[in-house]
Order: structure tokens, then sequence, then C-alpha cells
């Protein structure tokens, strides 16, 4: 019943529009007893939106740069895993924008004690030391204790290791032994 | 899914999000329903203790803009604001999150002589399409076709539960005020800053004796058409935050390869923009709970009726009838909150929210997707987000005030805090960095800055304590949200000086009342 009288009220609304004598407007509609109350919150889950379509901006030049990876001697794969097998821990690794570095692909790991070890794989040799003098000097004051080091058309940066330089020592031998 | 992967998924979701806005600003159209309601977006709130001169010492200003990214030449109807709706600007000064004071604006819009001008066309009196007939100079001026008024209550307690009581011209004893005509173009106005000049009202507060003001001064109220003031350049900041590399195709403007203060001077894009403005000043004693609590908090809202039925026969009166309880549709107090902080699914759950609620927000503060999302972007130079989760810097920048400045409370809630006692710092004075000037760098790895306000170059008087319109709001969102207010260990870029490439200063501005510049003009 209850469908029905909306049906026949949303009818009414629409011939509204084409009465020629047009009645005149509904009054409006009483106020209710108090404000309408907000709906009650629900547990948060993970902070920001989780709708992820349609990506598009950097999200869109990731992907182009996940899906045309270069050559290289030296893969982002292939130091984490080499430091994972020396007793480096990388507790998070996640493709970061390659376009910062104007390299093809980059990845960050970050180990247990937050030292940063970014890698970027370039197209070729000029175009990895190209890109090492760009992050050494346009972002020497983003991350000032960055240490850079080139092999083959691979680059690597880590970062956030003043405390520890024997261990990020061990990261760049590690990368110079691949 | 892990946490981190889904942090980076909304991180990622914000900043498609923004794509599609990235030529928009603070809390222009940041919201999904919004954007069908331009006229009661609102898209900033400035509140800071007036620095005009030793004449408005004692005196506090509540900008509040609506009606983003007006186009001068938006003829022939130009940007009224709705009829149908109400604005409201906000105090607490109790610190519950709940507003004890409310300056409730109430706009009509009249025809002419209520029928509009007419002329005489072979033979018939014929009602013109436009909304002036002749140029305009003054407020009462025979050819404005179409005259916007409003009403200003002053509503003591909660919004919805208390009377109103009107405030009056001291000019006129009248409770209606005039709103200016926009800036059509210099035929229509030929000197746009003299005629808006002229509606700015003087008043005083009901229920209110001020003290620590000039005697023989009131209060101010203006309401118009504003240049947009907020600066800002959303599309660099994510292409790369401005640090002078193309990411994402656009190249960089302007001197933005170093990270000086200096470099962050490229462009404003929205500085050619138009806004309305509802401006107050008014004495900070009339706003404090008393003489002994100096610290207020501030925000802006609008509301329309919650029901709308659309009149198939329109008059310019009566387009549709609207009743039922008001319902709130935008909210505003911190810069950028809703557009950067709060996730996409509950922009519209923010706008219609009130500051008492906002335990329901809190993971979008203590969990930002922001840094997640800088350090996608420059993750690749080896820069890290801070590292340290709740982020409590956050919630007392954000939510709570900076302790020995602007704390109000213990309660959490959204909202520009203003200490009242503290020395407005003159105009040419003023460091765009606002109060984020006044910390000792850390000590060491393990501790965070130091806050001191003996500093030499310290600004007190800016952002976050109060926002007055020369404080570079972006630059000290980005720097804290990076973890400026961390210490290294568990921010490692914290002391990275980010910029957004666009330059605000408050030499920009006008030197007083109602300090957002004369709007730009539709026709030169």
């Amino acid at each position: 019943m209850r469908t029905l009288h909306t049906i026949c009220f949303v009818m009414a609304l629409a011939a509204c529009k084409s009465e020629p004598n047009h009645p005149p407007l509904p009054a409006p509609p009483p106020p209710p007893p108090s404000p309408v109350e907000p709906v009650q919150a629900t547990t948060p889950g993970a902070p920001g939106s989780q709708n992820l379509a349609p990506l598009a901006g950097v999200t869109a030049r990731m992907r182009e740069e996940s899906s045309a990876r270069p050559r290289v001697e030296v893969t982002a794969e292939a130091l984490f895993d080499a430091l994972a097998d020396r007793g480096i821990v990388i507790a998070r690794r996640q493709q970061v924008l390659a376009a910062t570095a104007q390299a093809a692909y980059c990845a960050l790991g970050v180990t247990d004690d937050s030292i940063a070890i970014a890698v970027c794989e370039y197209e070729s040799q000029a175009a990895a030391r190209a890109g090492k003098r760009l992050l050494d000097t346009r972002y020497a004051k983003l991350v000032p204790d960055a240490v850079r080091v080139l092999n083959g058309n691979t680059l690597v940066t880590v970062a956030n290791a003043t405390k520890t330089p024997a261990r990020r020592d061990q990261v760049l031998d590690t990368f110079r032994s691949l | 899914m892990t946490l981190r992967n889904r942090l980076l998924g909304g991180a990622l979701a914000a900043a498609t999000a923004l794509v599609p806005y990235a030529s928009f600003a603070s809390s222009h159209r940041e919201a999904p329903f919004i954007t069908k309601n331009p006229k009661v977006d609102g898209t900033d709130f400035y509140l800071f203790n007036s620095y005009e001169g030793t004449a408005r010492n004692g005196y506090v200003t509540l900008l509040a803009n609506y009606l983003p990214l007006q186009d001068s030449y938006g003829g022939p109807n130009y940007f009224t604001l709705d009829p149908d709706a109400i604005y409201e600007i906000h105090i607490d000064n109790t610190g519950d999150g709940v507003e004890d004071l409310t300056f409730q604006f109430d706009f009509d819009l009249k025809l002419a002589n209520n029928t509009g001008v007419e002329l005489p066309i072979g033979g018939k009196m014929i009602n013109i399409p436009l909304a002036v007939a002749g140029s305009l100079s003054s407020p009462a001026d025979a050819d404005q076709n179409m005259i916007e008024t409003y009403k200003v209550g002053l509503i003591r307690g909660p919004r919805r539960a208390m009377p109103a009581t009107m405030l009056t011209n001291l000019a006129d004893s009248s409770t209606t005020f005039r709103k200016p005509y926009d800036n059509a173009g210099s035929k229509t106005i030929a000197n746009y800053t003299t005629y808006a000049n002229q509606f700015i009202y003087e008043l005083d507060l009901p229920g209110c004796t001020p003290t620590g003001v000039q005697a023989g001064t009131h209060a101010r109220l203006f309401v118009g058409q504003r240049r947009e003031g907020f600066a800002v350049n959303l599309g660099q900041i994510f292409d790369l935050v401005n640090f002078g590399v193309s990411a994402l195709g656009v190249a960089p403007t302007g001197n933005q390869a170093d990270l000086t203060g200096a470099a962050d001077q490229a462009k404003n894009i929205v500085g050619n923009k138009n806004v309305t403005t509802l401006a107050l000043e008014v004495p900070a004693s009339c706003l404090r709970k008393d003489a002994a609590s100096p610290i207020i908090a501030g925000w802006t809202t609008a509301s329309v009726r919650q029901a709308r039925v659309i009149n198939p026969t329109a008059s310019f009166g009566t387009p549709a009838r609207e009743g039922g309880p008001w319902v709130q549709v935008s909210r505003l107090g911190m810069v950028l909150v809703n557009e950067i902080v709060i996730g996409l699914k509950d922009k519209d759950r923010f706008n219609g929210s009130e500051p008492k609620n906002d335990a329901q927000f809190a993971d979008y503060v203590t969990n930002p997707s922001l840094p997640i999302l800088v350090e996608v972007v420059f993750g690749a130079t080896g820069a890290l987000a801070p590292t340290t989760y709740p982020r409590a810097d956050l919630v007392a920048a954000f939510l709570n005030g900076v302790p020995s400045v602007n704390v109000l409370s213990s309660t959490l809630f959204e909202a520009v805090r203003l200490n009242t006692a503290v020395p407005a710092t003159a105009r040419a004075a003023q460091h765009p960095l606002g109060a984020a000037t006044c910390f000792d760098p850390p000590a060491a790895n393990d501790v965070g800055p130091t806050l001191n306000l003996a500093r030499t170059g310290c600004d007190p008087a800016g952002f976050p304590n109060g926002r007055r319109p020369g404080d570079d709001t972006v630059d000290i969102a980005l720097r804290v949200a990076m973890g400026f207010l961390l210490d290294q260990n568990h921010a490692p870029i914290r002391g990275a000086p980010l910029v957004d490439g666009a330059y605000v200063d408050a030499r920009d501005f006008l030197v007083g009342f109602p300090y957002l510049n004369t709007p730009v003009s539709g026709a030169p």
C-alpha cells in the first residue's frame, strides 16, 4: 500500500508539469519535531576512500611504468631478495613513481629499522647517470642523507640511515656485488 | 589486503579524487553533493586578530567565503547567494565543540519596485532582462534591477534552539543590509573599490559591552564579492609538490628547482577567480567566554531546507517552495580538511556534521592518507612518510590546538582556534608560515621541535593560531603532514621545506577590513 501511495504521489507530481491549469504549489512539508539526526557513524575502516576506481593521474602513470620496465641487470626484486639473503629484512616494499627520478621504473623498500632503499631502473646507463644527477641536485634538501650508487642501468638510493651507517654500507655493498 | 596496502589504496584514491579538481582549491567543490549546490559551498574560513592598525586593536576579523570559482564575466545574473539558505559563522568559546555564538546571515533577492525595471517599448512597458539598467555608484542606485539584501542574527547558545537578535546598522537603525552588485565591469561600476566600501556597515553587537577596544569604534560588517584569496596549486602538489620536475607531463613553472621559500612563487591558479565573502569584525571581548579565556574556535556552515519542490510555473520570487528543518550541507573550519583529509565516502557526511561529533572522523587525522601519497610520489628519492601511528601530532595541530598557544580544551574537534590575547602582527611583518616559524629545531633525532615564542622571526599570530589571508596554509599543512612536529626518527623528511608553488603573502591583500581584495572585474 505504501508503495502504491508513493507511486501515486510521484505520478501526481509528474502530472503537475503537464497540467494546463496549474494547481497551487504544494505546501511545504511540516517540520518534524526535531532536526534530522545524523546517521550514526559506523566503525571506520582503513582511512581514506576505499573507492579505487577509476584510478587516474599518479596511479595511471605508475601502471604504465610497471608495464614497460626496461631490461636491467639488477632489478629491484633481485636486490631486495639479495638483501633478504643477507639478513636485511625488508619490512615493506612498493612501487613508487619513477618519473620523479626520470626513471623507467622504481620500487621502494623499507627495512625493519626504517632505512629507505629506493631502486630505480633506467633504459640506459646514460639515463641512469642523468637520473642520479637529478636526484643529487634537485632533491638534495628533501633527503639530505641520501647516498646513491649506480650499477649498470640501476640506481639505488639509501636514506634515513645516518644512525646505522654499517647497515647502509651493507646494502650498498650488496647492490654493487650483483 | 594489508593495512598498508589499504592505506596506499586510500591515498591513491584520494589522489584520484583530487585530479579532476586539480584547478580548484581550499574547500572548493570538495564534496560530491556540494558540487550541485555552489551557492552554499563554503570555500575558506579566516579568523584572526585584526591587524589594520591601533584603532582596530582588540577586534577579531571573521571571513567566510562562499560560491567558489566565480568568473568575473558571469553575467547577466552574476553571483547572488541563496535566499532560501542560511549562512552561519560559529564561535565556540567553551571548548565543547558546540557553538556559543552564531552569526546567521539570511539573504533576500528582490526586483526593483518588486516588479523590476521596465522600459517603454512600442507603447508597452517591458521588463528588462538584465540585473542593472545603467551604471551603479551607490547602494540605493535606482538603476539596480535585482537587489540583494540580508539580515544578520546573533544567536547565543545552540543555533537551532535559541532565538536570534538582529544586528542593526548604526547609520540608519535598519536591520536590513544591502549587498553590493558584483564587479560586472568598469562601465557598470566605474570605481568598484569606492562603490563596495559603501557597503561596509558599522554596528554594535547586542548583549555585549566591548572592552579592550578604542572608544568610539564599532564592529563592522560587509558581504560582497571579493577576489579569491586562497593560493594553491593543487595540480602541482601532486605533480611532485613543486619540486621542479615534470612527473605527470606538466612542465615546472617558475623557479621551483630549489626548496627555499623564495621558490614558492610560481602561480596561483585560483587568483583570477572571485568568491563571495561574509565579513565581520567584532570586539574580541564579545567573542570570548570571559576575560580570562582568550581562546576561541570558529567555523562556518551553510544550511538549506530539507525539502524543495520545484515550481512548474516558476516566478522570480518563487522558483521553488522549500520547507522542513534546516539541514547543514557545508562546513568549513581548518583549511583543506574536507579536501585532502576526509575520505571521499565521508565528505558529504563531514559537510553535514557538527564539531561535537568529530570523533567519527578521527581516523582520517590519526592515520592520514596524504603522507603516503607523498611517499609514493617521492619514494624514488628515498623520502619516507612518517612512521608513527596514530599521528598525535596532527591531532594536536588540527583537532586540539598548539600547546601554550591556542588549546581551548581537551575536547577534540576540527575548527580554527585563535588566541585573541596574542597581539596581531603588523601586515608588513607577517610571515607566510605563521606560527610554524615559532619552533626551534630538534636538539636530537629522538625529540621533536620545541615551541619557542621568543624565537627571532616568530609570528605567533598566524596559522595555525587562527588563519589570516596571508598565511600560506598549504605549505604549512604539507610540512606538518610530513612530520614537521615529529622527531626525525619517526619523520625522516620532517625538515624538508615543502612548497606547493603558489606564493601568498599578507602584502598581497588589503591593509584593512575586509582584507580580501577587490574582485576581478568582468570587463575592463
